[in-house]
C-alpha cells in the first residue's frame, strides 16, 4: 500500500496529538518507515506550541483599549448628528434626469440637439477656463484616488444630461464599464477606497441603465436585449476579476467585488424579467436563463403600469419603508434586492441586526435611487433617498469568509477538522519559490 | 456559554453601537493579534501600534460582519491584521523604495533579530525570526494561534495541501535551526 507524502502523515499525526486522539510514540508506531523524519518535525511542533507565547505589555493593553473605546464613542456620537457630507451618485443622477426634465420644459418648441450642443460648448468653457486648459482631456484617464476624478465624472454627467433616454442607458452601461476597469486597477493597488468608489459608482449607473430602460423598454423593447447583453458581460468581468483577486491573495477586493456580483445577478433578474414580457420583441438573447425570471420574487413594476413613487411620509435618512408603493410582495425581497427603489431601501429595517452583511444597510453600497419617472412624467416626485452612511474606508475582511471552527485554546486547541489524507494536494506548490 | 455564542452576542451588541461590547471583544483577542504583529515585526512598538490599528478597523467593519453560527471572530481579526501588514508593505514599498527593501528583507530570514531574541530569552520569537515570512505565517497560524489547517489555508488564500507543504517546509527548517543552537550552546 502506497503511504501518503511526509507532509500528509504529518499534518495527519499533529491533529490527531492535538485532539487527544493519538500520541507522538503512537503517531511514530503507525508510520515506521518514516519514524526518522516524522519524529523531529512533531517534537517542533510540540516545542512552538507549549512555548510560551508572547503577551502585550499590561499598559499598552489598557491604554490601547481606553483609546480605542474613546474614539468609537466619539464616532458614534458625531456620526449621529453628522450630516453626510457627500451627495450619494444615485441622487445626483436623479437629479440630472431632473435638471434634464427641466431643460427640456423650458424649451419645448425647440431642437433639442441645439440647445444640448449650447449647453455642452458652456460646459465646455467652464472647464477650460476653471481649470486653466487641458483638464478635461486630463481627466479621461483619471482613477478614483486622482484629483481629477471629479472631473470625469462630470464630464460624464454631462454627456448623460444632453444624450435621449435611450442613448442615456447605453452611456450608463458604458461608463459603468469604465467603473469595473478602474475598480479592477484600484484592487491592483490595494486602494480599497478607490475600489469602494469605482464599484459604488458602477452600481449606480447599472441601477439608472434600469431605471431608465423601465421608461423607454416600452417603446423599444430590444433595449433589454441590449442591456442583458452588455450586463452579463460585466457580470462575467467581475468575476473573472474576483478570481484574479483570490488568487492574489486580495480577499477583501474579492469580497467586495462579490458583493458587486449579487448586484450584477440582482439586475440581470430585473433584465430578463422584463425580456420575458416581451417575447416577441426580442432578438437572440436568452430570456431566460441561470438568471432567469422567478415565480415567487417580487416584479418590478412594470414600464406601463405605475411607477413606484416616493412616499410624502418618508423619512429623508431612509426611515420611511414606503408604503403602498411597492408591489405586493416587494418588501418580503427588498432586504435583499437594492433594485426596489427609495421606497423600501432599507436603512433601518431590523433584518440589520440579524444579518447585517446581507442587508443594504450594513454594507457600503446599496446607494439608492427611487424608482420613478422623469420629472416630466412625475413632476410631484420627490426624491428621498439619502446615503447610507458608511463613510469609513474599511472593506470587509469577513463577509463571505468560510465557516471555521474556533479552536478552544491559543496553543494546542482542539481541532477542528480531520487532516484529509490527500485529495486536494497540491503538487504544484511543492515547488520552490512560494515563500516570499 | 461557548466561546462562538459569546462572541455572536458580543458582535450583536458592538454592531448596534455598543462601545463596551467592543471592548470585551478586544480583551479576548487583543493577545492574538498582538501575536501576530509581534511575530512579524518583532518590535514591541510597531506590534502595539498595528494591534491597535487592527481594532480599529474592525470596528469599522463590524457592521459587516455576518453573524451566525458559522462566525469565527479570531479568524476575522486576524484576517484583518494580514490585510493591514499587506498593506503597510505595501504602502511602504510605493512610498519609499530603498526602506522598503530593508522592511522585505527584514521579514525574511533575519540573524540579527533572532540574535536580540535569544538574548532576551525569547527562544520562539528567536526560531521565527529564521523563517520566511509565508514559513513563519504557517507556524504562527497553526501553533501559536491553535488555527486548524483549513483556517490557516483561508487566511493565507491557499489550499489546505498548500498549507501542509508550507507546514512541512517550516517544521524542517525550524528544527534544523534547533539543533543548530544546541550544538553551538
Amino acid at each position: 500500500m502506497t503511504q501518503p507524502p511526509l507532509d500528509e502523515i504529518l499534518a495527519q499525526c499533529l491533529d490527531e496529538i492535538r485532539s487527544g486522539r493519538s500520541t507522538v510514540e503512537a503517531c511514530l508506531a503507525r508510520y515506521p518507515a518514516q519514524r526518522a523524519e516524522l519524529e523531529p518535525l512533531l517534537r517542533t511542533a510540540l516545542w512552538v506550541a507549549q512555548a510560551e507565547a508572547v503577551r502585550p505589555d499590561p499598559a499598552f493593553r489598557a491604554a490601547a483599549k481606553t483609546r480605542l473605546l474613546n474614539r468609537i464613542r466619539a464616532e458614534e456620537e458625531s456620526r449621529r448628528a453628522a450630516v453626510p457630507p457627500v451627495m450619494p451618485q444615485a441622487v445626483t443622477f436623479d437629479l440630472l434626469h431632473r435638471l434634464r426634465g427641466w431643460i427640456r420644459k423650458l424649451q419645448p418648441q425647440q431642437p433639442r440637439r441645439r440647445y444640448a450642443m449650447f449647453w455642452a460648448l458652456i460646459f465646455a468653457a467652464i472647464a477650460l477656463v476653471a481649470g486653466g486648459g487641458g483638464i478635461a482631456y486630463a481627466s479621461t484617464d483619471a482613477l478614483p484616488d486622482d484629483a481629477l476624478y471629479p472631473v470625469k465624472l462630470a464630464l460624464e454627467d454631462a454627456q448623460l444630461l444632453f444624450a435621449d433616454p435611450e442613448e442615456d442607458v447605453q452611456l450608463h452601461l458604458e461608463f459603468a464599464q469604465r467603473r469595473l476597469e478602474e475598480a479592477r486597477i484600484m484592487a491592483q493597488q490595494g486602494q480599497t477606497e478607490g475600489l469602494e468608489r469605482a464599484l459604488e459608482n458602477y452600481e449606480a449607473h447599472l441601477q439608472a441603465a434600469l431605471q431608465l430602460a423601465q421608461q423607454v423598454g416600452a417603446q423599444d423593447p430590444q433595449v433589454w436585449a441590449r442591456m442583458a447583453q452588455q450586463v452579463e458581460r460585466h457580470q462575467q468581468r467581475l468575476q473573472t476579476m474576483a478570481q484574479v483577486m483570490e488568487q492574489q491573495g486580495l480577499t477583501e477586493a474579492e469580497q467586495r467585488m462579490i458583493q458587486t456580483q449579487e448586484r450584477v445577478r440582482q439586475t440581470l433578474e430585473h433584465v430578463h424579467r422584463f425580456m420575458g414580457q416581451h417575447p416577441k420583441d426580442m432578438p437572440s438573447t436568452p430570456p431566460a436563463g441561470p438568471h432567469g425570471p422567478k415565480s415567487d420574487e417580487s416584479p418590478m413594476p412594470h414600464p406601463k403600469g405605475p411607477m413606484p413613487t416616493a412616499m410624502p411620509g418618508g423619512k429623508g435618512h431612509g426611515e420611511g419603508r414606503g408604503q403602498g408603493s411597492m408591489p405586493e410582495d416587494g418588501g418580503q425581497n427588498a432586504d435583499q434586492d437594492f433594485m426596489s427603489g427609495d421606497a423600501t431601501y432599507p436603512q433601518s429595517t431590523a433584518a440589520a441586526d440579524t444579518h447585517p452583511a446581507e442587508s443594504p444597510k450594513s454594507t457600503p453600497l446599496g446607494t439608492p435611487v427611487p424608482v420613478q419617472g422623469t420629472p416630466e412624467n412625475h413632476p410631484a416626485a420627490t426624491a428621498t433617498c439619502t446615503p447610507a452612511p458608511t463613510q469609513s474606508g474599511d472593506h470587509d475582511a469577513s463577509a463571505t469568509h468560510t465557516p471555521m471552527p474556533t479552536p478552544t485554546s491559543t496553543h494546542m486547541p482542539a481541532p477542528t477538522m480531520t487532516a484529509t489524507p490527500s485529495g486536494d494536494h497540491d503538487q504544484g506548490d511543492m515547488g520552490g519559490g512560494h515563500d516570499r | 456559554m461557548k466561546r462562538a455564542s459569546v462572541d455572536e452576542e458580543l458582535v450583536r451588541r458592538a454592531q448596534q453601537g455598543d462601545a463596551d461590547a467592543f471592548g470585551q471583544i478586544y480583551e479576548r483577542y487583543v493577545d492574538d493579534v498582538y501575536r501576530f504583529f509581534y511575530y512579524r515585526t518583532l518590535q514591541t512598538a510597531d506590534a502595539e501600534d498595528l494591534t491597535e490599528a487592527t481594532f480599529l478597523k474592525a470596528w469599522q467593519g463590524l457592521k459587516r460582519l455576518r453573524v451566525g453560527p458559522e462566525l469565527n471572530l479570531r479568524a476575522w481579526l486576524l484576517r484583518i491584521a494580514r490585510n493591514l501588514w499587506i498593506d503597510r508593505h505595501r504602502t511602504a514599498k510605493e512610498e519609499a523604495p530603498l526602506e522598503a527593501a530593508a522592511t522585505v528583507a527584514a521579514s525574511g530570514p533575519n540573524p540579527e533579530a533572532a540574535l536580540l531574541e535569544a538574548e532576551r530569552g525569547d527562544e520562539l520569537a528567536a526560531a521565527l525570526a529564521q523563517l520566511p515570512e509565508r514559513l513563519r505565517d504557517v507556524i504562527v497560524y497553526r501553533f501559536v494561534h491553535g488555527l486548524s489547517h483549513k483556517e490557516t489555508a483561508a487566511l493565507l488564500g491557499v489550499n489546505e495541501g498548500h498549507v501542509r507543504v508550507l507546514q512541512h517546509r517550516a517544521l524542517q527548517r525550524l528544527r534544523r535551526w534547533l539543533e543548530a543552537q544546541a550544538q553551538e550552546d
